[in-house]
């Protein structure tokens, strides 16, 4: 069992390497064997990926998020699973290259996290802590997601006003399916940062022990994030907020989850300080 | 044995010529006989297009200028008088012939290079051809290679990519925009020819509504019926463009008919930049005013910019040559090995079945000099030993693709049988001529 956490260790991010270049080759058109294959990589990644995960969690006997390259890696394993199921829904393999990067680049920082020495399991966390810290990097994925539709709806948008008729305007979606994409991410990230947050009340309320509920930056930006979700999602309707709008919103909150994961990363008693 | 190929086409004869001669796919079996039995061909094949009017003719045994003399003879009883200063055809024959429709069925020869029409029209010739019995070995395994030639060059390269026309353009910009124009609302804006055309294009998606507008009510009415859209009244016009989601406009107004206030009043009525709009104002001079663009979820675009994409669509276009001449050449090369094959076949047949004529007679000597399970063996030995003999033989005269068929036949001949070669004639394999 150890063998296999080691080994996956070496051997996920070059997967995910190998990914992106597979999405790469399919969003370019190339006729290669990498390109055709690239739902297979796609599959066989996440598999191995929440193999890993499951391997690790009996080794350490909990859920494994409670160390910074455990929760990067988490993050990275929702990104490609909830892009997998984008992908399942849609039968538009053409975001993958985008999205998938972002799964590579946090997978080859988990390994790096590991490689400076991090490799303790961290406190052992109980099944409460570990549904609402699951919940809350599910929610960080689904909003990195987000952030990189509504980055590619801006791209297509502004290619199709200026007249940018290239590559990416040929071979990436329609700009209403990543107008959908873009609703249909925030929306998951909505609903898992609500879980988080009710979790985290329900959690703070119950447990006279517990930290200040708003004392720490973590809270205060997560607080945040869901604040801009819920506006961005409820407020489609209510707020006309489609297209580039909502594209703008969901990028916005992009750099609110960096700032999360490097408050979550800097803090040595874990996320909540 | 020649391949024969007459083509009459764009780039060498004129649209008159092209509009006396072509056949109509009625006409195309009664042609096709008539031109089998003139010309004494094996086979025969026509490709009819407003674009071209093409002859294929397999010829194992008839000469090939008779047969050129009678194919100009047909095409002269439908109005062609063939000129050689400069050339008003093109002749050519078996490797150029064959690389040619190969050509032809993946739109390298067409006049907007890389259309996809004309795979469809070479896919109807052949099933004419076929079913008129006038196709035969060869022509139908040709028609084959082009049709898959044809194919591949649309899945592996970007050559048919991107639209080369301008209404074509306007609709692959909608495409980007919404993916599919499936149950979405397109309004025409003035029905004149390039509303005609752009209706015309339409044809065949399945659209949610359409909606025409023209200041003669009647001629939008009359274009409704007839491609199943709905007629609306000019004054209704504000209306129209807040319902749909694409909309082509051509009208013949010196003024812009849609102003920037008027169409943030739309804007606004459609919720924003909720839903995006595509407005192509193909009219000269605009119909919108271009301050249009500039709002969120619009997009305008007029005929510069149409222009713009359908450049950089051919560009992309001519980039893809180099992939696709290499596919004609596998796809030519291919065939070319098959019919050498086909050529040898029957020499290896008969060699083969005269060495087991010997082998047999020979057998026959020793029956009842012998017990039955001696001959039994000694027959199944002698199978297995000229097998072996022969097979290398076969098989590199199979590989053998520098010999033409006679050379073949006649090196097998002296090599089987030590007879005086017979005298041959010349048989060219690759030659052109107009």
């Amino acid at each position: 069992m150890e063998l296999f956490g080691n080994g996956t260790l070496i051997l996920l991010p070059i997967a995910y390497t190998l990914l992106v270049v597979a999405y790469a080759h399919r969003f370019l058109g190339f006729e290669s064997w990498f390109a055709r294959s690239s739902r297979i990589w796609l599959v066989a990644t996440v598999l191995t990926h929440i193999s890993a995960l499951i391997v690790r969690g009996i080794t350490v006997g909990s859920c494994p998020i409670a160390t910074p390259w455990e929760a990067t890696s988490v993050v990275a394993f929702s990104v490609a699973l909830i892009y997998w199921i984008v992908e399942l829904r849609t039968n538009d393999s053409t975001t993958g290259v985008f999205v998938l990067a972002i799964a590579a680049l946090l997978e080859i920082l988990a390994t790096i996290f590991v490689a400076g020495g991090d490799t303790a399991a961290g406190d052992r966390l109980g099944a409460f802590a570990s549904v609402h810290g699951f919940a809350a990097l599910f929610g960080l994925s689904a909003v990195s997601v987000a952030g990189a539709y509504g980055l590619l709806y801006l791209f297509l948008y502004t290619a199709i006003k200026r007249g940018w008729y290239g590559t990416f305007y040929r071979r990436v979606a329609p700009l209403d399916r990543l107008g959908d994409l873009n609703y249909w991410a925030a929306l998951v990230a909505f609903v898992a940062l609500t879980l988080t947050a009710g979790l985290g009340y329900w959690g703070s309320s119950s447990d006279p022990e517990s930290p200040a509920a708003f004392a720490d930056a973590g809270v205060l930006l997560g607080t945040s994030l869901w604040l801009l979700y819920a506006i961005t999602v409820l407020g489609r309707r209510w707020l006309r907020l489609g297209g580039k709008r909502l594209a703008y919103c969901t990028l916005l909150g992009l750099p609110v989850a960096v700032a999360i994961g490097v408050s979550g990363l800097l803090q040595r008693g874990g996320f909540h300080g | 044995m020649d391949l024969l190929c007459l083509s009459l086409n764009h780039s060498v004869t004129p649209l008159a010529v092209r509009e006396a001669v072509a056949v109509s796919p009625q006409d195309t079996p009664a042609f096709l006989h008539e031109l089998k039995k003139r010309t004494g061909a094996d086979e025969v094949l026509v490709v009819s297009t407003c674009n071209r009017t093409e002859l294929y003719l397999w010829l194992p045994a008839v000469a090939t200028s008779d047969a050129f003399v009678e194919m100009l003879a047909m095409l002269e009883l439908r109005g062609f008088t063939a000129s050689c200063i400069p050339p008003n055809y093109v002749f050519v024959r078996n490797g150029v012939a064959i690389r040619h429709l190969l050509r032809v069925a993946a739109g390298l020869e067409s006049q907007i290079l890389g259309e996809s029409q004309i795979l469809g029209q070479v896919k109807e010739a052949g099933n004419i051809a076929r079913e008129a019995g006038t196709d035969g070995r060869v022509l139908h395994r040709l028609w084959e290679r082009a049709l898959r030639a044809g194919k591949r060059v649309r899945t592996e390269t970007t050559l048919g990519a991107g639209a080369l026309s301008v209404s074509y353009a306007a609709l692959e910009l909608a495409r980007r925009i919404f993916g599919t124009l499936d149950g979405r609302h397109v309004l025409i804006v003035g029905t004149g020819d390039v509303g005609l055309l752009a209706i015309q294009n339409l044809d065949g998606s399945r659209l949610g509504q359409l909606t025409l507008l023209n200041r003669t009510f009647e001629r939008a009415q009359e274009l409704a019926q007839q491609y199943g859209g709905t007629a609306r009244d000019f004054g209704e016009l504000m209306d129209a463009i807040a319902a749909a989601d694409v909309i082509i406009s051509s009208t013949g107004a010196q003024e812009p008919i849609v102003s920037l206030t008027d169409m943030r009043e739309i804007r606004s009525r459609r919720g924003g930049g909720m839903r995006p709009l595509l407005i192509t104002d193909v009219a000269m001079p605009r119909d919108f005013d271009p301050g249009c663009g500039a709002l969120d979820g619009v997009f305008l675009k007029n005929l510069d910019d149409l222009r713009d994409v359908v450049e950089q669509n051919a560009e992309g276009r001519k980039r893809a040559l180099p992939v696709a001449d290499s596919i004609i050449e596998e796809e030519c090369e291919s065939f070319l090995h098959w019919q050498h094959n086909l050529g040898v076949e029957p020499t290896i047949r008969g060699f083969r079945e005269r060495a087991e004529q010997i082998r047999v007679a020979e057998l026959e000597e020793l029956r009842g000099t012998i017990d039955d399970e001696s001959f039994a063996a000694i027959d199944q030995l002698t199978r297995r030993l000229l097998n072996r003999i022969l097979h290398h033989p076969s098989e590199n005269l199979r590989r053998h693709r520098g010999l033409r068929d006679s050379e073949v036949k006649q090196l097998v001949h002296e090599l089987f049988t030590g007879d005086v070669p017979h005298p041959k004639a010349e048989n060219p394999t690759n030659e052109e001529t107009s």
